[in-house]
């Protein structure tokens, strides 16, 4: 679904390992006070997703996260005076962008089948499969609705939100009712609360990049932490 | 819970994904604390209140937040947490208040409460994020105060208007009331 917003690497990471390496590095970052320790810490951390084949999402995801830092971080600079409070916001905006990018450009499909190898409920993964796959269905839904309104030759406007109302938000409630109850029974008949594991045609497995990636971003948390206690 | 209830609160799990990626990037140039929260707090009102009006159990809120959540996760594990904490809380007011969501003023008030308690947190992550300038700002209770006060009124507004959609509702048959 962010695929659309940030582009997917060749060949990515484990979902959960992504996961796990991004939320580490995330947590550890959130820590970090001196900028030099700082610098050190997000540039190893970008070599690394770099060498693991994240260069399109990292691209991706500098392009929202620098013009954001730079906008919160000049404006801190303006008003404290000190260049270090620029420095300091930018770094902390690139921290989450680097984080962001092992983790944006992920399958959700893979992320579900993950889940559900580690015994995740169903119901989580597939509420959460569901929530994701729904959002363009949803979009399809309102471009429907915005057509059945100027077919009718109705015009909205915000100064009578009472009409808005009735003539956007009910009828997507209703279709929103008619999607869920028909998708319930098309689950139901699947056999979806039928005891016993399903079958898995396709599972995420574990390859060289996350044989490399873990022990190296575990151990670039380790050198980070070992600086820092020093 | 049944299947039913999960896909439905899976869908208005959608919607208010869809709401937030619509209404945040709005004021996401704006270098307020509070601003994406407020800005997405009716939407958040309105379709919590809609789940919590056909799924009348608790939990409910827990699980909108928690599929939401993972959504969201794919940005940063931090928005997860939010969400869950603020679910937890709300969940957890609606349990010593009303016991559960039978009442349309239970309804009213954990939909309206979920943004409400979703906002400490997020002042926390913009003061970090946004360096000793935000978090000099967010000092201030006067301003905090403000930001709490407008995401309240937006968010129960959108509770209350769900409210009103779901009586309407409730007459044609299409959920209990």
């Amino acid at each position: 679904m962010l695929g659309s917003l940030v582009p997917a690497p060749r060949s990515a990471l484990h979902p959960l390992a992504a996961l796990g390496l991004a939320v580490v590095f995330l947590s550890l970052g959130l820590a970090v006070r001196p900028a030099e320790v700082m610098s050190l810490y997000l540039a190893g951390m970008s070599v690394l997703i770099l060498v693991l084949g994240y260069r399109r999402p990292w691209l991706g995801v500098l392009k929202f996260v620098f013009p954001a830092g730079a906008v919160v971080g000049l404006i801190t600079w303006l008003v404290t005076g000190d260049r270090i409070s620029l420095v300091l916001v930018l770094e902390r905006f690139y921290l989450f962008g680097v984080t962001t990018s092992l983790v944006a450009a992920m399958d959700p499909g893979d992320l579900s089948r993950a889940l559900n190898r580690v015994r995740c409920p169903r119901r989580v993964s597939l509420g959460f499969l569901i929530t994701v796959r729904f959002i363009p269905v949803l979009k399809a839904e309102m471009d429907r609705i915005r057509e059945a309104v100027r077919v009718r030759g109705l015009r909205l406007s915000w100064k009578r939100p009472g009409q808005a109302h009735r003539v956007l938000l009910l009828p997507l409630v209703v279709r929103l009712i008619h999607i869920s109850d028909t998708l319930a029974l098309s689950l139901e008949t699947r056999a979806f609360s039928a005891p016993g594991r399903p079958t898995a045609l396709h599972r995420p497995g574990f390859t060289w990049r996350d044989w490399v990636g873990l022990p190296a971003g575990l151990g670039l948390v380790a050198a980070t932490v070992w600086r820092l206690l020093r | 819970m049944t299947t039913r209830d999960i896909v439905f609160l899976a869908l208005v799990a959608a919607c208010v994904t869809a709401a937030g990626f619509v209404a945040v990037p709005l004021v996401g140039a704006m270098p307020l604390p509070g601003m994406r929260s407020m800005a997405a707090a009716f939407f958040y009102g309105f379709f919590i209140c809609i789940g919590l009006l056909k799924v009348r159990k608790r939990g409910a809120v827990f699980l909108v937040a928690l599929f939401n959540g993972l959504v969201l996760l794919m940005m940063s594990w931090l928005m997860l947490a939010n969400n869950l904490i603020a679910a937890l809380l709300t969940e957890l007011l609606v349990l010593i208040f009303f016991r559960d969501f039978r009442t349309d003023r239970a309804v009213l008030f954990g939909a309206g409460l979920y943004m409400c308690m979703s906002l400490p947190a997020s002042l926390v992550l913009a003061g970090w994020l946004g360096g000793p300038m935000i978090a000099r700002f967010l000092a201030r209770p006067g301003v905090v105060g403000l930001i709490f006060l407008a995401t309240a009124a937006l968010s129960f507004g959108g509770a209350w208007c769900g409210l009103k959609i779901g009586r309407e509702l409730a007459k044609a048959g299409l959920i209990r009331s």
